[in-house]
């Protein structure tokens, strides 16, 4: 009981902030048709721009930065994803996508996340870096953890998941009820139609696809205290979010939020539990889940995936 | 091959300039790298010209970035041997490939960070050697210390080269003595969250945890394992003492509280004046190694030249085989550095022979426990009480 | 006849082939190849050998990327994956005392095996989910090494003691790559090449002429996987050990863009990319020294920054920038045309019903076909013509129904077997090869009959060389009966569209067809072309064919039809000849009469 307690909570935290990758990637595919390979260093770019604008690049602690310099630096680090995010698809993957070459696009996205990776490492190029806290953890219960019927549980973990869950929500309300979100939606269901009823494409797709990293951003960095940064987390977010979102077919937000989720449980699952004996134990839960997604599909593979054999 | 000829010597007149390469890592774990490097450069410093009978010579350094990764760390040496160094100042990343290639280039290596056991053979390896504690000494250092006190040791190794020959100097050490080992780990150098390890641990009855990991590992281990509130005693080799274990945990200072590390004596048996005039005349150049973490009264935390000491000391041993063996062949330099013997910074006597290319005395180990951010050493140790506190914090 | 004689016969018969085939291009490849066997013996000892080497075992790497990418049309990220199979498993063979070049070869066996598994599930996928996949992949295989250091030996690597000195991997790698493009180039070019290429620019028609598209890049993915494994396999044994961060998406993306940089369909382009990427590499070195700052890092970002150069100035990569100045010509066809010999099989369809969902598109459809007769399929849009052939061709099932070929029920099987039995389609939509001549068309059709697999091929064994040639012949058989042979080295877009639609017809009928699905022929055609389109149908129909046409074209149904089938909503309205069925008053209604609703 105890054991599940925790894991459902880690793995919902680590999974809430899957999903919203997740959305972020079912949303540029469904748009564009596209896959956001540059959407990992992209979340890694604002959490890094956030960490610069609050603490420098100094060896810093968790908790010597004011709440409002926090604040500051997130709205830079938000700021930064949304104009690079807009940029890199402006500049390295529209002009392909027009032109027709998948592997163009490709090539292009990859530069640009490895590009943006590069100067990441440049400027922060330790093992591991301490994210600031701004919000006191440890004060509540005892040492961060509280005891729910004999089951302790991180109360940071908790805050994360729900904060996760909120941003979907948000996303899912802004999508299905702005003007913005229907005109995207629009623009998924039929382009050439959304451009002839007026929707703004050409300034709508860059933004969606900032806003995209941007919201990944946000969690990215709420969930960011928990444990160190490195330049590889944002990456591997992306990935992780890229599998979920494959396990959905690009499918709608709340179902590629449900996969990040799941994904996260999986990955608390394996890393912790012992049935009898018989542990998986942490190696398996990083190569477990995305093993999973891949043999999903190569079981039962998307119709959407296939090529056309007319 | 002429010593200080054409490739990599730079002829101006009677004065030669001849380069030590120091490999280490810069970027991903810059504390060891930078105090390897300053350990070099104040020693080429402090030597200055070097008169030989063919001239004079002059030290320079070069700082290769090695991130780590054991193919960096071989591409610097073949670069090192490329630009014709004199010697390698190594932090041990990859040396149990790479020293192949100095041994070919007949470079002398010397390793002055990492302690695993094969890394310095005198009969096969000729040309390395090595200045720091060995993994050997202190794993048998740790299980003298750890065993009378009737604990039940969890050993947690990381996946690095570092973990790995640790946990093979432990196996060793601890071999006679299975019952004082409760269970033994690897841990995945690159995941923050041990929770999962860690409770295993906890499971398997351990009283007491000896992580034998880098900095990182050490204190995401001590993370997990105080946010879920268990007191364990934690020991660590020398990568303890590294204060990227007191950056990550800054705010839960009494976290650190109570970790005991292992560690190659920093003063002489003689007392600790040699020591703390090479700390002065290292803060004299590069300032007091300020860490940014501060104790209970706000003082800020400095962390003592420890490692600078042992590059320090290579190039100081170098420096007087140059003299020797002047613009003869890298043989004659071999047979050199096989026979001299220089005073160390701390001052012990440093020096090599055809036997022996360990510059640290096996044993020589102390333990130190963390109290307030700061370390002084342990009172049931009898090396270790007789032993001054150094200071670490300044006003 | 002795062993010797034939043997001698055999070589004989290659060497006269190889020095028909011999080109300028190949002369100037043996020169350059030799003088850089040449290099290590007479440059200073300044320059690294080790680093050329090793730059020559990424560029192996490279060209099998370069196959599966340019002719598979499959864009892999994770090639580096496999690099790294093949390095792995040599260093623990090494390690435990196997000779060196088994250990390098059973890597590479071990990454051909890797890129089985993954194939099987990425070979039927649209580029984007390749792409997709792929970089899960190589995500995968890096955090596996993370996570199982007994596998590859944590962040310390594994050790591999060092075999052969700087100038024997030197020489090795050169002749790796020398066989790598040879390789590349006599694939690329051939039967198997083709039908990848094919399948690359319009899967549908390429499996409509009975391409085994999955199974074909299943080949080619796998060898592209042993390809990288050999040179991981090799590398290690000269770089001294596998250090597991270096084999995972930084060396895939490297891969990619030393690929697309230098042209991914040409066997010299991963190359050429290959090193244009080390000399800027190098160039960042010695700037670095210069300045002082360090540059190891700067890798990626090169990499980065080069790829998005290139893409934009809207490459296909130097080499094809290069080539296409120089203007070097396609190779001429100089085989002679086989005969072509037609013979024709029936066609039945029974009680065919197939349902979209809520909607009934065919219902008990029923046909028949004689050899040497001609049928007409007609009806109003949406009455469900297409799909009456996408059942008999076999790309969709029926919910009830047979459909049988001579005899034969062939209801439950592929379209690449109906294919094989001789009864193809061609398809509504453009069906050409935008990058295909017209002879390469035609030999894609061909290739369908071909025994003997990649293998052979790219050994040239005489069995293969003889195929090959049997597969042109057909193909320009088929392009003479259509009236092409004069147009066979030309690309589609220099073809009128008249000749267009009968290239399509011409490439159905390389498979050597019994029966023949002909989805509106006529489409975009000017009235002076029907003439020539009916003349040649009319020619297949003598010649014993059975032929089954959907139209719209009036004239050109009167001019050739036997027989007329008159489909509406999924139902046969009427059928007879052309005459009976245009007399027929439901026909008429069918047709004008929702118009005067």
């Amino acid at each position: 009981m105890d054991l599940a307690l925790q894991v459902v909570v880690t793995g919902l935290a680590a999974g809430g902030v899957y999903g919203i990758v997740a959305i972020g990637h079912s949303l540029v595919f469904q748009l564009t048709g596209t896959v956001y390979l540059a959407l990992g260093d992209l979340i890694g770019l604002g959490v890094f721009t956030t960490l610069l604008v609050a603490a420098g690049t100094g060896p810093i602690t968790q908790t010597n930065v004011s709440s409002s310099r926090y604040l500051l630096a997130l709205c830079v680090g938000v700021l930064v994803c949304v104009v690079v995010g807009a940029g890199g698809y402006a500049l390295v993957v529209q002009p392909f996508l027009e032109r027709g070459s998948t592997v163009g696009w490709i090539g292009a996205t990859l530069a640009l996340a490895f590009a943006i990776h590069a100067v990441i490492e440049s400027v922060f190029p330790r093992s591991a870096y301490v994210f600031p806290d701004p919000i006191p953890f440890r004060r509540v219960g005892e040492a961060g953890f509280l005891t729910l019927a004999g089951a302790s549980f991180s109360v940071r973990a908790l805050y994360v998941a729900a904060v996760a869950f909120a941003l979907a929500g948000l996303v899912a309300w802004a999508v299905n009820r702005t003007r913005t979100g229907r005109g995207l939606q629009a623009i998924t269901a039929d382009r050439e139609g959304a451009l002839v009823v007026g929707v703004p494409v050409a300034w709508l797709v860059p933004l969606a696809f900032g806003l995209a990293g941007a919201v990944a951003a946000v969690a990215a960095v709420v969930g960011a205290p928990s444990a160190p940064v490195s330049g590889q987390t944002g990456t591997l977010l992306g990935v992780k979010g890229l599998a979920a979102a494959l396990a959905v077919r690009f499918g709608p937000p709340h179902y590629a939020f449900a996969a990040g989720a799941l994904l996260g449980l999986l990955e608390a699952a394996v890393a912790t539990v012992h049935l009898s004996g018989f542990e998986l134990g942490p190696a398996y839960s990083q190569v477990l889940p995305l093993a999973a997604v891949l043999v999903l599909l190569a079981w039962r593979p998307p119709a959407e995936a296939l090529e056309d054999v007319e | 091959m002429p010593l200080a000829a054409g490739c990599g010597g730079n002829d101006s007149g009677s004065v030669r300039a001849l380069t030590i390469v120091v490999n280490a890592p810069f970027s991903k774990t810059p504390y060891i790298g930078e105090t390897i490097a300053r350990g070099v450069e104040l020693g080429a410093a402090v030597t200055g010209p070097i008169d030989t009978k063919g001239g004079t010579i002059r030290l320079h350094v070069k700082r290769l970035d090695n991130a780590l990764s054991p193919r960096q760390a071989i591409a610097n040496v073949r670069r090192a041997v490329a630009d014709g160094a004199v010697a390698i100042v190594d932090e041990g990343t990859g040396a149990d490939a790479s020293w192949r290639i100095a041994d070919k280039a007949q470079i002398p290596l010397c390793v002055t960070y990492q302690g695993g056991i094969g890394l310095v053979d005198v009969e096969r390896r000729p040309y390395v050697f090595r200045i720091a504690p060995t993994d050997r000494g202190i794993a048998f250092r740790l299980a003298e210390y750890v065993i009378p006190k009737r604990l039940r040791v969890a050993i947690l190794t990381d996946d690095s080269a570092y973990g790995d020959e640790g946990r093979a100097a432990l196996a060793k050490s601890f071999g006679s003595n299975p019952e004082a080992v409760a269970i033994s780990l690897r841990l995945p150098a690159n995941t923050p969250d041990l929770s999962p390890q860690v409770l295993r641990a906890r499971r398997s009855g351990a009283t007491a945890l000896l992580v034998w990991a880098g900095p990182a590992t050490i204190a995401n281990v001590l993370t997990a394992a105080r946010t879920r509130r268990w007191q364990v005693p934690v020991y660590t080799p020398p990568s303890g003492a590294d204060p990227l274990v007191r950056q990550q945990l800054a705010d839960q200072p009494r976290w650190v509280d109570g970790l005991t590390f292992a560690s190659g004596r920093m003063t002489a048996e003689l007392g600790p004046h040699a020591w703390r005039s090479f700390e002065s005349l290292f803060e004299s150049r590069y300032g007091p190694d300020v860490i940014g973490v501060k104790t209970s009264a706000g003082l800020d935390v400095v962390q003592p030249p420890e490692y600078a000491m042992y590059s320090y000391d290579f190039v100081s041993v170098l420096g007087a085989a140059i003299g020797q063996a002047g613009r003869k062949d890298r043989a004659a330099l071999l047979a050199a550095l096989n026979e001299v013997t220089v005073r160390g910074a701390n001052g012990d006597e440093r020096g090599f022979n055809l036997h022996n290319h360990e510059g640290v005395v096996d044993d020589d180990v102390y333990f130190a426990r963390f109290d307030d951010m700061t370390f002084a050493p342990v009172q049931d140790d009898p090396l270790s009480s007789t032993l001054p506190v150094i200071k670490q914090t300044r006003e | 006849m002795s062993a010797i004689t034939t043997t001698r016969r055999a070589l004989r018969e290659a060497a006269a082939d190889a020095r028909r085939s011999w080109t300028g291009a190949a002369w100037l490849t043996v020169a350059g190849a030799g003088l850089a066997a040449l290099v290590p013996f007479v440059v200073p000892s300044s320059v690294r050998l080790d680093g050329l080497a090793e730059t020559g075992y990424l560029a192996v790497a490279a060209v099998g990327l370069g196959f599966a990418v340019g002719i598979g049309g499959m864009p892999s990220i994770a090639q580096g994956a496999f690099v790294g199979v093949g390095a792995v498993c040599a260093a623990h063979l090494v390690g435990s005392g196997w000779p060196a070049p088994a250990a390098a070869l059973v890597g590479a066996a071990a990454a051909a095996v890797g890129g089985i598994g993954v194939g099987i599930a990425v070979v039927r996928f649209r580029a984007v989910y390749v792409a997709a996949a792929t970089w899960i992949t190589t995500w995968l295989f890096a955090l596996g090494l993370d996570a199982f250091p007994t596998v590859s030996g944590g962040s310390r690597g594994l050790v591999v003691p060092p075999r052969g000195s700087p100038t024997i991997h030197y020489e090795l790698a050169l002749a790796l790559v020398a066989a790598a493009m040879l390789a590349h180039r006599t694939l690329a070019r051939s039967s198997f090449g083709l039908t990848l290429q094919a399948a690359a620019q319009r899967p549908a028609a390429a499996a409509a002429l009975g391409a085994e598209t999955a199974r074909l890049r299943l080949q080619a993915f796998a060898g592209a996987a042993a390809a990288g494994g050999l040179a991981g396999g090799v590398a290690v044994q000269l770089l001294g050990v596998a250090d597991p961060s270096s084999y995972g998406p930084s060396l895939s993306f490297q891969l990619l863009v030393a690929v697309l940089v230098g042209g991914a369909a040409t066997a010299l382009g991963p190359v050429v990319g290959v090193l244009v990427f080390a000399g800027l590499s190098l160039a960042a070195d010695l700037l670095g020294g210069i300045t002082g700052s360090e540059t190891g890092r700067f890798g990626p970002m090169l990499a980065a920054l080069l790829l998005l150069a290139v893409l934009t100035l809207g490459g296909e990569g130097i080499v094809a920038a290069v080539s296409s100045r120089l203007r070097l010509d396609r190779r001429r066809s100089e085989v002679g045309a086989a005969e072509s010999s037609l013979t024709g099989a029936s066609l039945e369809a029974r009680a065919l019903v197939k349902r979209f969902g809520g909607l009934v598109a065919l219902d008990a459809f029923e046909l028949e076909i004689r050899p040497g007769r001609m049928l007409a399929l007609i009806g109003p849009n949406g009455s469900g013509k297409t799909t009456a052939l996408r059942l008999l061709a076999g790309t969709v099932r029926p919910d009830a129904g047979e459909v049988r070929l001579d005899e034969t029920d062939v209801t439950a099987e592929p379209t690449a077997q109906r294919v094989r039995r001789g009864l193809v389609r061609t398809i509504q939509s453009n069906a050409l090869f935008p990058a295909l001549t017209a002879l390469e068309h035609a030999t894609v059709g061909a290739s369908l009959r071909r025994r003997h697999g990649a293998l052979r091929t790219v050994l040239a064994t005489p069995k293969a060389r003889r195929e090959a040639r049997a597969v042109r012949a057909r193909a320009l058989a088929a392009l003479r009966v259509v009236g092409l042979e004069e147009r066979a080295d030309e690309l589609p877009e220099s073809l009128t569209g008249a000749e267009q639609r009968l290239l399509m017809v011409a490439s159905a009928l390389a498979t050597g067809p019994r029966v023949l699905l002909l989805d509106e022929p006529s489409a975009g055609a000017a009235p002076q072309d029907l003439d020539r389109l009916a003349g040649v149908l009319r020619a297949l129909r003598e010649g014993g064919l059975a032929i089954l046409v959907v139209e719209h074209n009036v004239r050109l149904v009167r001019a050739v039809a036997d027989e007329v089938v008159v489909l509406d909503a999924g139902k046969r309205l009427a059928t007879g000849t052309p005459d009976e069925v245009a007399a027929n008053p439901a026909v008429r209604a069918a047709y004008f009469g929702r118009q005067a609703l």
